[in-house]
């Protein structure tokens, strides 16, 4: 039975021009992640795609290792050098662009002092120019008290309570220092685009999923369906299992491909590296790797198809309409954006489930709650209610559609 | 087998679509006649589980259907009056599906797929998609799977509407064979086709079941006579408007006509053994051409 409901939403014309706009939505969100990477030879010429990647790596591995004083020094040293035979001119464009193709094996570390030695919560590009080899020393130290100095600030210090804040400091002081460097463009680039492709897969499998349970009214065949033997039980159950394995499966197979192409031309060295060794992850209080962290974005997108896909589908269940089912993922993802701008609102869109399919911006956020005393951060509370939620939503579904009344 | 209805009642919001009905069905077929909106869909839909009773229940061998769920739906056949289908599946796929639907196993599945297709005539086309089948091609697909399962129930909605003559008599003698061992209850436009094979017909209005009863039965449960006579085009048509027309024939330049009334119409006017569609005719009167 399953096989049959599978072959009927993929007999669909509708549906095989979803497949086609999926495939195509995933060749150019590939192509953008490729080109994500790009890289300044000795000549000052930019590069980007398969070649970048290859030179990035091979540049950059000579600063493979943890990044002790030493290596923040040296760093420092190397940039001032750089900097004295090619100094940075808004005229001189080329002589700049060789400047900067000569720090590129260093210049993930260099962000990292940018970041460290910048006020909290901002990234000065030229701050390592002016930091010298005896203050560089203090770079980690420098990530907790400016996140202490910030906790304090006026921006702040009314935005968390005391515990919260305390959580922060911990999770700061927690993280493993000095970091382990490898070069991760693959695992950013990923990150980067990861968002991108679950998104439109979300919002192009709704039209999958949104016609499972109301085009059997559609197509008027809802009376033999219900008054077959099994149409009210493994007929119905039949219909959610095809919705889900029609969403497992599309899921992860565009997941799989992307993560495929993305970490052939990138490679997948840094897997092992914490995540706050990029730059745009230094301020993020999740002390995790690049590898949990692309699992944590993948599998949230996960969890939040899920999800969304089971209320279309349980919309789709209750109106006998796939019209209006099909538009509920558009405004779970869309209508979170709309209210963005009510700051009173921030707590709760937080958990809204759009947060899934964005897991990678999630981390970089200071959302918190505290449950029953305990600081957690939004990720794991969205990860649990959501899927709590998507498996309560399953009975009702199943009780929704069974009970279907024949008028 | 034996299907009993008890006080069955199903209103829609204040309207009474199937009001306080009891009947006993045993096997053989039933003629289910009446206009639009006489319940008869209602009706139909309850006895196949799709609708649930307002008031009043049904029993299959004396147990309520409400609480049997797969088991009693496991006897039905049922080829609704408007039959939906897969466009995209081809009539084969289409069979093998509600044959997993209905439980039967797929080893059984595929002979038995065969036969009906052969059965129905639908051999040929087995292969082909739904939506490319003629009217007539998909209601006889819609006949095989309502069989399909060989239902002890067999409830069939308009199951002629668009077969040819042919098909017509060759699908009444399929419903006479199947009648042997089940119930059949059969609502059609064609009168004819409950006068030739039904046991028992029932004639529903409102709701209720104003007749029931054999053939014989429902004829004479008529108070009208039915007259034949010849007469001019003019004197004819003063005649439609005094009396219920249950047939009008030009010929050699006069109009035959036949006529229900409780008195003679005319002189020459002869009494005439009555039929079931005069019968109809009497009792829905001119609504009688919206038969469902």
């Amino acid at each position: 039975m399953i096989r049959f409901e599978i072959k009927k939403i993929f007999s669909k014309t509708a549906n095989k021009i979803g497949l086609i706009v999926l495939l195509a939505a995933l060749a150019v969100t590939c192509y953008f992640a490729i080109s994500y990477m790009d890289y300044v030879d000795e000549e000052g010429n930019t590069h980007t795609g398969i070649a970048a990647a290859r030179y990035l790596r091979d540049t950059r591995a000579e600063w493979e290792g943890l990044i002790t004083e030493d290596v923040l020094r040296e760093v420092i040293r190397q940039n001032r050098l750089i900097n004295e035979t090619y100094p940075y001119s808004p005229t001189d464009i080329k002589t700049s662009n060789i400047g900067y193709s000569k720090k590129q094996g260093f210049s993930d570390i260099r962000n990292l002092i940018n970041s460290g030695f910048s006020e909290f919560r901002e990234h000065n590009y030229y701050r390592a120019d002016s930091i010298s080899e005896d203050e560089v020393g203090k770079l980690y130290d420098n990530r907790i008290l400016n996140l202490e100095k910030w906790l304090n600030s006026d921006e702040a210090k009314d935005q968390f309570s005391e515990k919260e804040k305390a959580f922060l400091i911990s999770q700061y002081q927690k993280l493993e220092t000095p970091f382990y460097y490898e070069y991760a463009g693959g695992w950013s680039a990923a990150l980067e685009y990861a968002p991108t492709i679950i998104m439109l897969t979300v919002l192009i499998m709704s039209f999958f999923v949104a016609g499972i349970f109301s085009n059997e009214f559609g197509w008027k065949a809802d009376s033999v369906f219900f008054s077959a033997k099994y149409g009210r039980d493994r007929g119905t159950f039949s219909k959610i299992a095809a919705g889900l394995i029609v969403i497992t499966g599309v899921y992860w197979l565009v997941i799989l491909i992307y993560s495929a192409v993305v970490f052939s031309v990138a490679g997948i060295g840094g897997a092992n590296c914490v995540i706050q060794t990029s730059w745009a992850f230094w301020e993020s209080f999740y002390n995790i790797t690049y590898l949990q962290a692309y699992l944590l974005t993948v599998i949230g997108g996960y969890v939040g198809a899920l999800f969304i896909l089971a209320v279309s589908m349980l919309v789709s269940a209750k109106t006998h309409t796939a019209v209006l089912a099909v538009t509920i993922p558009f405004v779970l993802l869309f209508i979170p954006s709309f209210l963005g701008g009510f700051s009173v609102l921030s707590d709760v869109l937080g958990l809204l489930p759009d947060q899934l399919l964005q897991i990678n911006m999630g981390i970089k956020t200071f959302t918190l709650y505290e449950i029953g005393g305990k600081v957690i951060g939004s990720v794991p509370i969205i990860l649990t209610i959501y899927s709590a939620l998507f498996l309560i939503i399953l009975p009702v579904l199943y009780q929704v559609y069974r009970k279907t009344e024949i008028k | 087998m034996e299907l009993q209805l008890v006080n069955l009642t199903k209103e829609f919001g204040n309207f009474r679509a199937v009001n306080n009905l009891n009947l006993t069905i045993s096997n053989g077929v039933y003629g289910l006649l009446g206009v639009n909106g006489a319940g008869k869909t209602t009706l139909m839909k309850m006895i196949c589980s799709l609708l649930t009773p307002t008031s009043g229940k049904i029993l299959c061998d004396g147990q309520d259907i409400g609480g049997m769920g797969g088991e009693y739906r496991n006897l039905l056949g049922y080829l609704p009056q408007e039959f939906g289908f897969y466009p995209e599946f081809t009539v084969k796929d289409y069979l093998l599906y509600i044959a997993a639907l209905k439980g039967i196993r797929p080893i059984v599945t595929k002979k038995k797929a065969n036969k009906l297709l052969a059965q129905v005539g639908l051999s040929k086309a087995a292969n082909k998609k739904m939506r490319k089948l003629s009217g007539g091609m998909k209601r006889r697909a819609g006949i095989a799977q309502a069989i399909l399962n060989d239902p002890k129930i067999l409830i069939l909605d308009e199951p002629t509407a668009g077969l040819d003559p042919a098909e017509r008599i060759r699908f009444r003698n399929l419903i006479s064979e199947l009648s042997e061992n089940r119930i059949v209850i059969l609502s059609t436009h064609i009168v004819s086709d409950v006068e030739y094979i039904a046991k028992d017909i029932w004639l529903m209005k409102d709701g209720n079941i104003l007749q029931q009863g054999n053939l014989d039965e429902i004829v004479s449960s008529m108070p009208e006579k039915v007259w034949a006579c010849q007469t001019s085009h003019e004197k004819a048509a003063k005649l439609m408007k005094q009396y219920k027309v249950a047939n009008m024939k030009s010929e050699n330049g006069n109009v035959e006509l036949r006529i229900i009334s409780d008195r003679q119409p005319l002189e020459n006017a002869s009494l005439v053994r009555p039929n079931l569609e005069d019968v109809f005719l009497y009792y829905f009167g001119e609504k009688g051409g919206d038969m469902e």
